[in-house]
């Protein structure tokens, strides 16, 4: 209704003088590919094997009014339009419809029927192991959003500003069900539905003339899902298993933000928040374990404090920064802000006889932990210029953060950073910068050095650990004729972790990028790029069982500790590498001006990761496989890929108005990974079979499109 | 605790002696001088006629250069450019190159300061880096919002490398145009670290992800804390835009006893030498999800919710 409304009003702007412009596009396209419809339409709707695309664009103009309306990929599953409008002055509108698609996997196969739904059945005693019979479907998601935002100028400094989306998302994910606790028990991969709505809502009122700007704002979202819970036969025995799926959820903030000038060259500025996030679930109060036996919680020797679980968590943050400029050649930035996240959920506890790793003990207790974690940050950047148009910017920034976890509850940065440019000539701007992160951490405490047999004593967590890390940056940019220009930029990134024993110890990325552009007359002009990214990541690890008991890797490897078989303990590495690199030429070819250009592209992007492995134990080598060793045990196809694409594009313009384009495209995508080569849906044995579906694998492709489209502006 | 004393003490020692430099600056000035639009279209009739077709020529709008000096409400007065015959840059103000990024600037900002959207440039990294407007809007040759470029090949014009890793394999679908860097960043300035859209990273991915916010009964700390822990939002090598390949992002952190500390080799997978004789669940398919499908969180019940399995 208010859509109609809004064209009707614009419809009668129509009478009065301004101008109206339109756009209308159509192209044809034929797709022929070879392998994954699905990766190479990743976020395309080109499944068809092609398609007529439209676009259209209308807008009029006078001095008071003001509409578009914007339509692209009519009837795609990409499509989206777009209304603007408003009056000049007083206020102004946008409403849009707009869907995103992401194909994950084409032909992924099932032996459960009821795909799409959350009650997944198998018909027989057991899932069957003959893929052939099993159901097909896709995983992928598609996201439809609807919304719009309003505004009001009228009140002039003071405006109003309010808009609001809903997001239907549905489509199916794989979810991973595993039978017990037992390592490695086994599992099945099963396709899990999406019915997701998110509804967003955002208002702010606010003023906004110098010296003050200040707004008040407040935003609410609403997340629900249509299936809390997953239910689905047991694959070892008829009986319904269950697995929980994302539970509702709400979120509102209230904000103030403020920026007040004491000065023409100081400003002091303030952000005030305070947010709550909560969601509720009924609990499952049974399982089955190990995928027979079925256990209720709510029933003697077991107990369940509570059957919902309300989840509730309260986030404020606070940020002060005050900037000036108080003599000329200085620019300062002062800042302090604070961040804290208080987890008020239920503490739900259980009492569950049956965990199998204690099937002994007289009961096993289970609390959830909430965590929670508070940030202070303040610094300051200094930034001087000095003669001849060199500019050094210096900054200092200290972080203190608290978090309720027992490994590593504390930690406290000290962050420093230098960077010189120079503009002296407009043709030329190098850069070098440098950058020092020192990382101190708290911990463990006794509880972590009580869990997991004591090896928190060596294991540090990346995320938190103790770390140095030195960051290098160096860049020009070059502009040597009106019509070239050339870059070049390189970075260097060195973490340690030095009071890690256990886990990552260093973490190396160099990243070089050369970019180029270059007019030739009239006639043609090139643009050329070319990116590296090279990183190098070491770990170092301990394998032990709960039978040696053993963590400490300073303790020798051995096997079979008091002659008791399969009680080992070892020290292994693994190395990481992850090497990339992509290059890409774009080249336009005037070959009559203005009226018929032909347009190259080519890009090619190549990924090689290998996993560099390295076991200290020759008799967990022998244990693995008699053939192993050390040097045939790593991953060299560790996400490696190599993908190429080539574009030639005739554009002819028929006159001023009307473009007509041919052309085609090329595109090859070849993918290799340890985890999916030589994918196999069953395998297993005995009463451990596991059933994958296909998410993921298989993605390589080769792929022609041939395309004409044509345009008609006016 | 005596290092955060110290270093509060510093900041609110120089969070004075800026407010007190702060009251002793003075204001800018007039000029006079002015032409007229009809003595700029005279030579620049293209430039007018995009000055004509823009915002910028509404009198609807309150102070806008309509309502003001019309072009040299921009290029300031222009008696002096006519009078020496023309000619770029000469007797008056064109946003050249070797101009400061604050002199550029400080002409879009006469006006557009004033607005939300500009209300925070003055802390913004952008002015740190001397980015002016004129780096990525143009009046005349702009295009949806003046940009130089689309939405997000205005920025990829400097961030290269933020580029090169949308081109990787698992991207959000900027290049595809359903996402763009100001979906996530306000290049115009933002109290958060990389100017992002709101307080803290995970408050951002939340927006679009709203099933990952919980709270859940069973959480992943590291999760909770930064979703950059284990994802590169600009693109990745690795499925699910992950950092690290599963099982290795998983063992960097869980080196306990059993499968979490045993190394997952080629000889466990389906390819040779093995040739799947004996594959782990650990390594094959989605490898640490197959089992541990939960990471982002749970409410699944005692030990299977702990362990993240359902």
């Amino acid at each position: 209704m208010l859509i109609l409304l809004l064209l009707v009003w614009g419809m009668n702007a129509f009478a009065a003088d301004g101008s109206t412009e339109g756009e209308i596009g159509a192209a044809g396209v034929v797709t022929d590919v070879n392998g994954s419809k699905a990766k190479f339409s990743e976020y395309s709707d080109e499944t068809r094997g092609g398609g007529i695309y439209s676009d259209v664009k209308l807008s009029y103009d006078n001095d008071d009014y003001f509409l578009k309306f914007k339509a692209t990929d009519i009837g795609y599953a990409t499509q989206d339009y777009r209304l603007d409008g408003g009056i000049y002055g007083k206020f102004k509108y946008d409403l849009f419809y707009n869907e995103i698609i992401h194909n994950i996997t084409e032909g992924a196969i099932s032996p459960y029927s009821g795909i799409g739904s959350n009650v997944l059945t198998y018909p027989g005693a057991s899932p069957s192991q003959n893929s052939a019979t099993w159901n097909g479907f896709d995983y992928g998601i598609k996201r439809k959003q609807t919304g719009g935002d309003f505004r009001i100028d009228l009140l002039n400094p003071f405006y109003v500003d309010f808009s609001a989306q809903s997001e239907h998302r549905n489509g199916i994910l794989p979810v991973g069900a595993n039978t017990g606790m037992n390592s490695p028990g086994n599992f099945i991969e099963l396709p899990a539905p999406i019915e997701y709505i998110t509804n967003n809502v955002r208002g702010e009122i606010g003023y906004a003339a110098k010296p003050v700007f200040a707004s008040l704002n407040i935003f609410y979202s609403d997340f629900t899902n249509d299936n809390p819970v997953l239910y689905y036969e047991s694959i070892k025995s008829t009986q319904t298993d269950s697995t929980t799926l994302p539970p509702n959820n709400d979120y509102w903030r209230f904000g103030f933000k403020s920026s007040v000038q004491l000065s023409p060259n100081t400003r002091v500025n303030v952000n005030l928040s305070n947010a709550r996030a909560e969601s509720n679930f009924d609990l499952l109060t049974s399982y089955l374990l190990t995928g027979t036996t079925a256990v209720n919680l709510q029933q003697s020797p077991n107990s369940l404090s509570s059957s919902t679980f309300n989840g509730r968590k309260d986030i404020q943050n606070y940020s002060f920064v005050l900037t000036s400029n108080p003599v000329s050649f200085l620019d300062a930035r002062v800042f302090a802000t604070y961040y804290r996240t208080k987890n008020n959920s239920d503490q739900i506890t259980a009492v569950d006889v049956n965990n199998t790793t204690t099937a002994s003990a007289p009961g096993f207790l289970f609390t959830n932990d909430l965590f929670d974690y508070s940030r202070g940050t303040v610094g300051v950047d200094l930034g001087f210029r000095l003669p001849d148009r060199f500019y050094l910017d210096t900054a200092y920034h200290y972080t203190d953060l608290d978090r309720a976890r027992s490994d590593i509850p504390g930690t406290n940065d000290d962050v420093y950073s230098a960077e010189l440019r120079w503009s002296g000539l407009d043709f030329l701007m190098p850069k070098i910068s440098y950058q020092r992160l020192q990382r101190g951490s708290t911990g463990p405490t006794a509880a972590a050095l009580a869990d997991n047999f004591g090896v928190d004593e060596w294991l540090r967590t990346f995320d938190a650990a103790s770390q140095t890390a030195d960051t290098y940056k160096v860049s020009v940019d070059f502009f040597p004729l009106d019509n070239l220009d050339l870059g070049i930029a390189y970075k260097y990134k060195n973490a340690k972790y030095p009071n890690t024993v256990l886990g990552m110890l260093n973490r190396k990325t160099n990243e070089l990028d050369v970019y180029g552009g270059y007019a030739i007359g009239s006639f043609a002009r090139v643009d050329a790029y070319f990116d590296l990214e090279d990183t190098n990541t070491y770990s170092f690890l301990r394998y032990f069982n709960s039978t040696s008991k053993d963590p400490n890797p300073y303790n020798p490897s051995y096997v079979n500790l008091n002659g008791v078989s399969g009680d080992t303990a070892y020290n292994w590495d693994m190395t990481l590498k992850d090497n990339t690199y992509e290059y890409g030429v774009d080249l336009e070819l005037y070959l009559i001006p203005k009226k018929l250009t032909l347009k190259l592209q080519y890009d090619y992007v190549n990924s090689d990761g290998n996993d560099d492995l390295t076991i200290f134990s020759q008799a967990a080598l022998t244990a693995l496989n008699p053939a192993a060793n050390n040097s045939n045990i790593d991953t060299p196809d560790y996400d490696d890929y190599k993908k190429s694409a080539f574009t030639f594009t005739f554009i002819y313009a028929i006159s001023k108005s009307f473009i007509m384009t041919a052309g085609a495209s090329f595109e090859e995508y070849k993918y290799s990974d340890v985890s999916l080569n030589d994918y196999q849906y069953v395998f297993g044995s005995g009463t451990s079979i596991n059933y994958l579906s296909g998410a993921y694998a298989n993605p390589s492709y080769n792929a022609s499109v041939v395309f004409l489209t044509t345009a008609y502006k006016f | 605790m005596r290092k955060v004393v110290l270093v509060l003490t510093v900041f609110v020692v120089v969070s004075l002696l800026l407010l007190s430099a702060a009251f002793m600056q003075k204001g800018a000035e007039a000029n006079p001088g002015y032409v007229g639009v009809n003595t700029c279209k005279g030579c620049h009739e293209d430039k007018y006629d995009s000055y004509a077709k823009s915002i910028h020529s509404k009198k609807a709008i309150p102070n806008s250069p309509a309502n003001g000096e019309g072009c040299e409400s921009c290029h300031g007065e222009g008696s002096a450019h006519v009078e020496k015959g023309g000619g770029r840059g000469t007797g008056i103000f064109n946003f050249n190159p070797m101009l400061s990024a604050k002199e550029k600037s400080a002409k879009c900002l006469a006006c557009h300061e004033d607005t939300k959207y500009l209300a925070f440039w003055n802390m913004s990294k952008h002015k740190a880096e001397d980015v002016s407007c004129d780096n990525c809007h143009s009046i005349h040759s702009g295009g949806d919002k003046f940009l130089i470029a689309g939405k997000s090949e205005t920025c990829y014009r400097c961030h290269k490398d933020i580029k090169a890793m949308g081109n990787k394999q698992s991207h959000h679908p900027i290049k595809e145009g359903k996402v763009s860097c100001t979906d996530c960043h306000d290049p115009h300035g933002e109290f958060s670290r990389a100017m992002i859209k709101a307080d803290s990273v995970n408050e951002l991915c939340y927006k679009c992800h709203a099933e990952k916010r919980g709270p859940f009964m069973w959480e992943h700390p590291p999760v909770e804390e930064n979703c950059l822990n284990c994802h590169n939002p600009h693109g990745s090598n690795h499925d699910r835009l992950l950092v690290m390949k599963t099982p290795q992002l998983c063992q960097q952190c869980h080196d306990g006893a059993y499968h979490p500390g045993t190394p997952y080799t080629q000889f466990q997978s389906f390819a040779p030498p093995a040739k799947g004789t004996n594959p782990a669940a650990q390594l094959v398919g989605r490898a640490c999800l197959n089992c541990h499908n939960d990471v982002h969180g749970t409410n699944g019940p005692s030990a299977y919710g702990q362990r993240f399995l359902k």
